[in-house]
């Protein structure tokens, strides 16, 4: 079978009970109607998951998925995603990383790989191009990433590019990621999905090339595209300098920087963080993904204090929120190494630091006693916060109950702790306190994996108040904000770019870049895109609605219902959600219980 | 007059070569904004628009203009880049 052009052209499905494989060809039907990455996963996973299956159970499924713009020239064409049933939320999860792995794999010969089943003994899965191995891997339990992927290397080969999971994973610890070459799919627990299979890791090698559709348009689009990037503000000016950190005043100064477990007000040393001092005192290094001319990603080194000698690849913007503002911490140091930390032991750095900071309010409110945790817990107090996370990335003590997520740990300590618990669907929130960009909790409460700002971001529209008229504190527009974000990105996430490349590529560039790849019709209009994207999130809604999704599930916490902001320019401002969820439910084509309607699904060709 | 703060955030810092100062200025935005381009040499008003934008106290100027900005002691001024998220 001819090759598509853009695609590897194979399917690698992996069953994990039987150890045994099978590859077969890309079929150009799931192409076409769902681009690649997280449009195939979708697909996949609501065709063959069985409805309510345990996520830790061997009937889970694990997709990796790669787009047609992986691993090709195109500027951040680095993605990939690892969907599952979430252990964390119970609900879909897509993770996705840049780094090196998305484009080795296609190199390898694959755009997808479905993993079933579940192994008695632990297993590495290696893929050099098309012959694949399941084999033993008890030598590299009980590692951390960073060690597993080193021996993994030393045994097999420096060129492999490895996703692995840590001591959390291995664990079942519900917020457990997959690391992946110094990147991470972070959120919703798909490390703890590898860690029940069994499966360590997945190494890949390939040396296959991908077909161009229009070889010399394909060529003129991506140097339109680069240089677009490079003269951007933002992708060729600050956000190479300062990294993904780039924006923290401007979110501080707007009133979206959650503080202290999204309750406002200072912490000592707080206002001297800012990302003037995050590029002082800690990078010492740019690096950058395949094919990327951002280079947002840092090394980092700690110079001075406690954590002096400690180092990470970032911190990132929202790491640096997480275990910073949020645990009411301006120890530099340590924010650099609980990341670290993070990557360590293949933990979520959002929804741990997100939990942290649930843990300290509850310690401050005697809701969680120092006899529990083993030790003091304020905000502030940066040892804590590291002793908390090495508990969540070792499964000990307090971290067997915080490494569950917010959701859990609030019905487990009670006491109206529920009420501070900041997380969607069990998803624990980032770093943008919606009370101050009203778009982004409807953004939240609506997002396919529940709270994430990375499915709608709607700061830049309402905070830079796109042509005079886009007010953060008012609901008007929100809903058409919300849904234009969420289908525009689904498509972004299945092209295999990254976000970051749409702060300067418009809709128009992406298309034609994709469409020069493959010369598919169905992906020649910036239209026709957005109907996938459409597409895309009404079966996961679907999906979710199969596992028991409703209205009720779209919300917030209480606190950005019920609680004002305290301070700056959303002082005095609550989150009005019922009203932008019900226009939102309007303009998606959903009934009063938002689920998607048989006209609306017939209209996707979905029915 | 008024007295209020000023601050270039990230890239425009680095531009500029100023983060913060303080201001005298008549209370009006474009009174303001002159006086931050004398005092710094940096020309913001032409700028503004094409990817550079005023905070207000974290509003944005272009949602306040028909509101007639006025200007008060204390008042903290924003000058910013289009950003994305992080």
């Amino acid at each position: 079978m001819a090759k598509i052009p853009g695609y590897a052209g194979f399917i690698l499905h992996v069953d994990l009970t039987e150890q045994k494989y099978e590859i077969t060809d890309l079929p150009v039907a799931l192409v076409k109607e769902y681009i690649g990455g997280k449009g195939f996963a979708a697909k996949v996973l609501y065709d063959e998951l069985p409805a309510g299956c345990d996520p830790l159970s061997l009937d889970n499924i694990l997709v990796v998925a790669c787009g047609p713009l992986t691993g090709t020239l195109a500027p951040t064409g680095c993605r990939s995603v690892i969907a599952v049933k979430s252990p964390l939320t119970g609900i879909w999860n897509d993770a996705n990383c840049g780094g090196t792995f998305g484009p080795e794999l296609k190199a390898a010969g694959f755009d997808i790989i479905i993993i079933k089943g579940q192994s008695e003994t632990p297993v590495k899965l290696i893929i050099t191009d098309h012959q694949v191995d399941i084999l033993e891997a008890t030598e590299l339990w009980g590692l951390d990433t960073f060690s597993a992927a080193e021996q993994l290397k030393k045994a097999h080969g420096e060129d492999y590019k490895v996703a692995c999971i840590g001591p959390a994973g291995e664990n079942k610890v519900l917020m457990a990621s997959v690391q992946a070459e110094g990147r991470s799919f972070g959120r919703g627990g798909s490390g703890a999905v590898l860690g029940a299979k069994k499966l360590k890791a997945i190494a890949v090698k390939g040396t296959g090339s991908i077909e161009i559709f229009d070889y010399e348009e394909f060529l003129k689009e991506n140097r339109e595209a680069y240089n677009e990037i490079a003269i951007n503000p933002d992708t060729g000016g600050a956000r190479p300098k300062f990294g993904t950190s780039s924006i923290y005043s401007f979110i501080k100064e707007t009133g979206l920087l959650p503080i202290k477990n999204f309750q406002g007000g200072s912490y000592p040393g707080g206002e001297f963080i800012d990302e003037h001092k995050l590029r002082e005192e800690l990078f010492e290094e740019d690096r950058a993904c395949f094919a990327c001319p951002i280079a947002c990603s840092k090394y980092s080194k700690v110079k001075s204090g406690p954590y002096t000698g400690k180092f990470v690849e970032g911190p990132e913007f929202e790491d640096f929120w997480s275990f910073g503002a949020q645990c009411g911490n301006s120890e530099l140091g340590s924010i650099a190494y609980a990341e670290y930390l993070s990557d360590y032991y293949g933990i979520d750095a959002i929804s741990a630091g997100n939990a942290i900071g649930f843990v300290m309010e509850c310690f401050e409110k005697g809701i969680i006693t120092e006899e529990e945790l083993g030790f003091r817990a304020p905000f502030g107090d940066h040892e804590a916060m590291i002793k908390i996370v090495r508990l969540i990335g070792e499964n000990q003590g307090a971290g067997q109950i915080i490494g569950r997520g917010v959701r859990r740990a609030a019905e487990y300590y009670g006491r109206g702790s529920g009420d501070f618990a900041m997380h969607v669907k069990g998803l624990e929130l980032p770093a943008y306190d919606p009370r101050a960009a009203l778009g982004m909790g409807l953004a939240y409460a609506t997002s396919d994996r529940g709270a994430c700002h990375l499915r709608a971001w709607t700061v830049g529209a309402e905070v830079l108040s796109h042509a005079g008229r886009i007010d953060p504190l008012e609901t008007e527009f929100k809903a058409e904000l919300v849904k234009t974000d969420q289908d525009w990105f689904s498509v972004v996430n299945s092209l295999g770019v990254c976000l970051f490349s749409t702060f300067a590529l418009g809709h128009n560039q992406l298309t034609d870049l994709v469409h020069a790849l493959t010369g598919i019709k169905s992906f020649s209009s910036v239209k026709n895109l957005l109907f996938i994207g459409e597409k895309i999130n009404n079966l996961i809604r679907l999906f979710n609605v199969r596992e028991g999704v409703t209205r009720a599930d779209d919300t917030l916490p209480p606190r950005l219902l019920k609680e004002a902001h305290q301070a700056g320019p959303a002082k005095g401002i609550t989150v009005p959600l019922k009203e932008m969820l019900e226009q939102y439910y309007l303009v998606r084509g959903w009934d009063e219980e938002g689920t998607p309607t048989e006209a609306n699904l017939i209209r996707l060709g979905l029915k | 007059m008024v007295k209020v703060e000023v601050c270039f955030l990230a890239q425009i810092a680095e531009e500029s070569g100023v983060r913060k100062l303080v201001i005298s200025t008549a209370n009006t935005l474009p009174e303001a904004v002159s006086e931050i381009e004398k005092a710094t040499g940096f020309p913001l008003a032409s700028k503004l628009g094409s990817g550079y934008a005023i905070l207000v106290n974290g509003r944005s100027y272009q949602l306040l203009q028909s509101e007639e900005i006025v200007l008060h002691d204390g008042d903290k001024i924003a000058i910013i880049q289009a950003l994305g998220g992080g």
